[in-house]
């Protein structure tokens, strides 16, 4: 064997790699909505706090849980176990917990995307892109261009459902803030921070913006229901990705719904509902049970800085399709 | 062993899948390099580290490699800071070469010369135990 200490090597590297396992989480407890949050100093409810994505909960649930969107201890145990598989053959991503919650997507039902309109799924088909698999369908797609590559590949943003999804990489910390009038939320991929203004009994807020001023986080408007904070987002440019990955690039109709409600000390209920009719044929709804962590610390991520990545990707791409041409 | 080993095997932990780039684009999975050499600076960049390592070769040239790690965020989770890999230190990587064919190289483990993993007793894996 000309590597005889490598087997050892690889085990002791995947036990290196992965930390030792925390407890799971115990069934998630139903929201509290008799839970009173403590006020800010100006009498709105008060969500501020680090609540990190640290979540293993995967966006879909597999097609046979139906609508069972709670996972067995069997199944947690499996999806765990499936965790850490991912963590040692990982990128040196980081390990999330596993929670007993089957998908984000709560509606429809069956905790499933929508069927996307036929030009979405045209759209999609065609994207060429350096990120998901290099071939869809059998087709190797390679990129030609850095164009070919989604915003969040380019370093320039995941998007407001991409930043808000838990899980599946790193950098997961979101810090809430409040101040009179308006509701901060920074993510720390890809160092976004929405500051929203928010109405209340003595401001009445302000309108949108007009249709023709467009950005990649949207337009977000706020107001109070009860202890929960609706957002409604709108004016997103389009052709954003949904998490970097090659399920959906989204029209310039997207609106989103955001309702944000602390229904314990260390608890946020999050749920964001995602109207798109340029992508989906009805809207969808993910809830994010986000626990308070005031431990986590948001770094920056200059994501630009050495995006070596789009460079290389395109020289693979150029050595590939040379090799093959020498065949 | 001084030297830098190109092999093709089927026994190192699957290749990554997620990472901010597609792993497939950019790196070749049945192209895993097993390198031996010294560290001679680690760019602490985003959205990946990449840490620079000499490797002498079995003719007595040296390579510059290119290893790709983690964001510098995850890393500093993990216990690891900028202190972990000065230049010199001498250092075992396996990963997986790029496919450009540059002297690049997704990094899947780092063992120093005593035998001990690059994370192994970090802060991030205490704080796992309690």
């Amino acid at each position: 064997m000309r590597y005889p200490y490598l087997p050892l090597l690889i085990l002791s590297a995947a036990a290196a790699q992965t930390p030792p396992a925390p407890a799971l989480p115990q069934a998630k407890a139903a929201s509290n909505k008799r839970y009173t949050p403590p006020k800010t100093a100006w009498g709105d409810p008060d969500l501020q706090g680090l609540w990190p994505g640290s979540i293993n909960i995967p966006l879909q649930r597999p097609a046979s849980f139906g609508t069972r969107n709670e996972l067995t201890d069997q199944e947690l145990a499996a999806r765990d176990a499936q965790e850490k598989q991912r963590v040692e053959g990982g990128h040196w991503i980081e390990y999330y917990p596993s929670n007993r919650q089957a998908s984000l997507i709560i509606d429809p039902p069956d905790g499933r995307l929508p069927p996307m309109t036929p030009e979405a799924a045209k759209r999609n088909r065609e994207m060429r892109d350096g990120l998901g698999p290099p071939s869809l369908g059998g087709v190797e797609r390679r990129a030609d261009s850095w164009l070919d590559f989604d915003l969040w590949g380019r370093c320039i943003t995941k998007g407001l459902i991409g930043s808000m999804l838990p899980g599946n990489l790193y950098n997961k910390g979101n810090q809430i803030l409040q101040s009179p009038g308006y509701f901060v939320i920074r993510n720390e991929m890809v160092h976004e921070t929405r500051v929203i203004p928010v109405s209340s009994s003595v401001d009445a807020g302000r309108p949108h913006v007009g249709q023709d001023v467009r950005s990649y986080m949207g337009d977000g408007r706020g107001h109070w229901e009860g202890n929960t904070l609706v957002v409604e987002t709108t004016n997103f440019v389009k052709d954003i990705g949904m998490n970097g990955i090659a399920q959906a690039l989204l029209t310039d109709k997207l609106r989103i719904i955001e309702r944000f409600t602390r229904t314990a000390p260390d608890q946020l209920s999050y749920d964001a509902t995602v109207e798109d009719p340029g992508t989906w044929l009805r809207p969808w709804t993910m809830h994010v049970p986000y626990m308070l962590d005031p431990t986590y610390t948001l770094y920056e991520y200059a994501c630009h800085e050495a995006n070596y990545g789009l460079s290389d990707i395109l020289k693979g791409a150029r050595a590939t399709e040379a090799a093959a041409g020498k065949k | 062993m001084r030297n830098m080993v190109l092999a093709l095997v089927g026994l190192i932990p699957a290749a990554p899948i997620w990472a901010h780039h597609s792993f497939a684009a950019e790196f070749d999975e049945k192209q895993v390099v097993k390198l031996h050499g010294t560290v001679t600076k680690m760019e602490w960049v985003n959205p990946h580290a990449w840490i620079h390592l000499a490797v002498q070769n079995p003719d007595g040239t040296t390579t510059e490699w290119m290893i790709e790690g983690n964001t510098p965020n995850g890393l500093l989770r993990r216990g690891f800071t900028k202190k972990s890999l000065e230049p010199g230190t001498e250092v075992f990587v396996e990963g997986y070469r790029a496919k450009s064919g540059d002297y690049k190289a997704n990094g899947s483990s780092i063992t120093f010369k005593d035998g001990k993993k690059l994370f192994l007793g970090s802060s991030h894996d205490e704080e796992s135990t309690k």
